[in-house]
């Protein structure tokens, strides 16, 4: 088991590891061929200031080597090294995502049990249109509506900003909204799946009920689809903290990540890209892990050794 | 509804939706939305009166009757934009929806016909794909790239694309181990015609879901694009870019904010009403 185990995480590692690398090769790549283009608009100067290589290879390999040692160059716009500009902008950001997944995933969870406890054939139909109208909206309309009933309307909370916790309130609804329907509608289709299965079945008519059946059997026979589902909405996370971040104006990584695309910034792009994969991958290499301590047969989503 | 009916028996599936009030909604909307579009002059959508800014709607009490949604911070009649942006979605969603259904079933299926080395290549697509952070990509495409209506098409559907193909790829291998399969391949029809005539229509009834999905997803994508000021500009109206502007107005003239995102709202709700929901969140779970 414990060998498996170990072979399984090495496996889920070396992946990682070359997504990462994939992942940066492809955004080294558009950036620098995009600051080729804009290099005979700009002019020289900002090549040979800013040390951008010709070589789309051996700068990509440049690249790469100070990137393992930590340094990711100087941002164009910050006049400041990249990862400076980061940590500053990274404490919003993991706030606002940790904040809205924890809510969402509590929000879902609690509609998907309260609709199967009431057993309610009409509130079952309700919930999953209200959760299609949800999903119909996008992020930004939903924070524009927020901002327009709470700030404006009843004037009970600031519509942007950083400054303390009252302004995290409307964001992190906001993200959370959008996420929800998403989870209830997976995790509708999921508890329904595991609760028609045959085991649970044969369990009842042995009489194995209650707690008992739900902890013992149900959860974990629901843990690991639920688990992927929310290491995919991680990276939905994201992008939607970057539209979340541009609707209410805070000084986070997805609005660093839309000003610096605007402004042309490579250095902060490109390690922003990393970043945000280096993110989704290691959230997926936990999930992942998780997932076969609880099940070890589980089929795990996006795997690429069987 | 059995996709195949519309094939065979053409008179018996349009009564099919036509008794089903939810389809007939959704496809009313839609229908609505194209002959609107098709009535109106697109000039009408660039025109600006730089004198007749922010002209109220007609319900408000300074409305004017020529301009029935009134104008928006250039003069533009918000009417004629709302509907050229209508255009502008359905483009993207449509045309991106069937670059990346096609691309992506026809390399699903055959890396899940092909099995062993070509499923893993398409496992780790599939994990690039999510731990692609989707957005700055297309961000930076759309902002380096240029930002016409062609090429946002094409980033969303690149982009959207390995969804298509990491659910087929594993509904393929499923097919191939049923009976009929066997049976069409003892029958000596080519893997073209098996493609076509087996493997295809059994997989219809979840692309079509999808497609629904993906058309609804690459609207939305499209909004966002725009909304954050990198999507489709110049000529074409697009809905996220009229809430944009709209936006810092938003207080004195909500309805220049809230008349796009409704018809955002309307338009993908009535995508989605045209296929079976429950079907659609079962592929979604997949």
């Amino acid at each position: 088991m414990i060998k498996r185990l170990a072979l399984f995480a090495a496996q889920r590692c070396v992946l990682a590891v070359l997504v990462v690398l994939l992942v940066s090769f492809m955004t080294y790549m558009v950036v620098d061929v995009t600051t080729d283009a804009n290099e005979a608009i700009a002019g020289e100067w900002v090549v040979i200031s800013h040390g951008v290589e010709t070589s789309a290879l051996s700068g990509y390999r440049e690249w790469l080597f100070h990137a393992i040692q930590g340094s990711f160059g100087e941002s164009l716009l910050w006049n400041r090294s990249v990862m400076s500009v980061i940590e500053q902008h990274l404490a919003t950001t993991l706030w606002l995502t940790s904040a809205a997944l924890v809510g969402a995933l509590l929000f879902s969870t609690m509609l998907v049990m309260t609709s199967y406890l009431l057993s309610n054939a009409l509130f079952s139909r309700v919930l999953i249109m209200v959760c299609m109208v949800f999903h119909a909206l996008p992020a930004f309309t939903l924070g524009l509506i927020l901002i327009w009933i709470f700030s404006y309307k009843l004037d009970w909370l600031p519509a942007s900003g950083t400054l303390d916790w009252h302004s995290f309130i409307l964001p992190v609804l906001a993200l959370a909204f959008a996420l929800t329907p998403r989870l209830v509608l997976v995790m509708d289709v999921t508890l329904k799946q595991v609760l028609s299965a045959g085991f649970v079945l044969q369990l009842r008519s042995c009489g194995v009920h209650g707690w008992r059946l739900w902890v013992d059997h149900i959860v974990v026979n629901l843990l690991p689809a639920l688990l992927s589902v929310v290491s995919i909405q991680a990276v939905h996370l994201l992008t939607g903290a970057v539209v979340t971040e541009s609707v209410f104006s805070m000084n986070g990584l997805g609005r660093l990540t839309l000003e610096s695309v605007v402004s042309g910034d490579v250095n902060m792009i490109v390690a922003l890209a990393v970043l945000f994969a280096v993110a989704a991958v290691s959230v997926d290499l936990v999930v992942n892990l998780l997932i076969f301590a609880i099940s070890p047969h589980a089929e795990t989503r996006g795997n690429l050794l069987p | 509804m059995n996709i195949m009916l519309f094939f065979k028996h053409p008179i018996a599936a349009i009564k099919s939706v036509s008794t089903n009030r939810r389809r007939l909604l959704g496809l009313f909307l839609l229908g609505l939305l194209v002959l609107a579009n098709a009535c109106i002059d697109p000039e009408l959508a660039r025109t600006l009166h730089l004198n007749n800014r922010y002209v109220p709607p007609i319900w408000h009490m300074d409305g004017q009757w020529l301009h029935l949604l009134g104008t928006d911070h250039l003069g533009r009649d918000v009417l004629a934009r709302l509907l050229a942006g209508a255009k502008t979605s359905l483009i993207v969603g449509v045309f991106s929806a069937m670059l990346a259904t096609t691309g992506g079933v026809f390399f699903g299926v055959l890396l899940g016909y092909l099995g062993g080395g070509a499923a893993l290549m398409g496992r780790f697509i599939l994990a690039v794909h999510l731990a692609m952070p989707a957005l700055v990509i297309m961000l930076l495409m759309v902002w380096f790239f240029g930002d016409s209506l062609l090429w946002v098409v094409c980033i969303i559907a690149f982009i959207h694309l390995p969804w298509f193909l990491s659910i087929s790829q594993k509904l393929t291998p499923e097919l191939i181990a049923q009976d009929f399969l066997s049976a069409a391949v003892c029958g000596r029809l080519s893997i073209f015609q098996i493609f076509i005539r087996e493997v295809l229509p059994n997989l219809l009834p979840v692309i079509v879901s999808l497609f629904a999905l993906e058309v609804t997803a690459a609207i939305l994508t499209e909004a966002t694009l725009s909304y954050l000021g990198v999507g489709v500009r110049g000529e074409a109206a697009s809905w996220g870019g009229m809430i944009a502007d709209a936006q810092s107005v938003i207080i004195f003239r909500p309805w220049l904010t809230i008349l796009p995102a409704l018809c955002l709202f309307l338009l993908s709700i009535s995508i989605l009403c045209c296929v079976r929901p429950q079907r659609v969140w079962k592929a979604s779970a997949l």
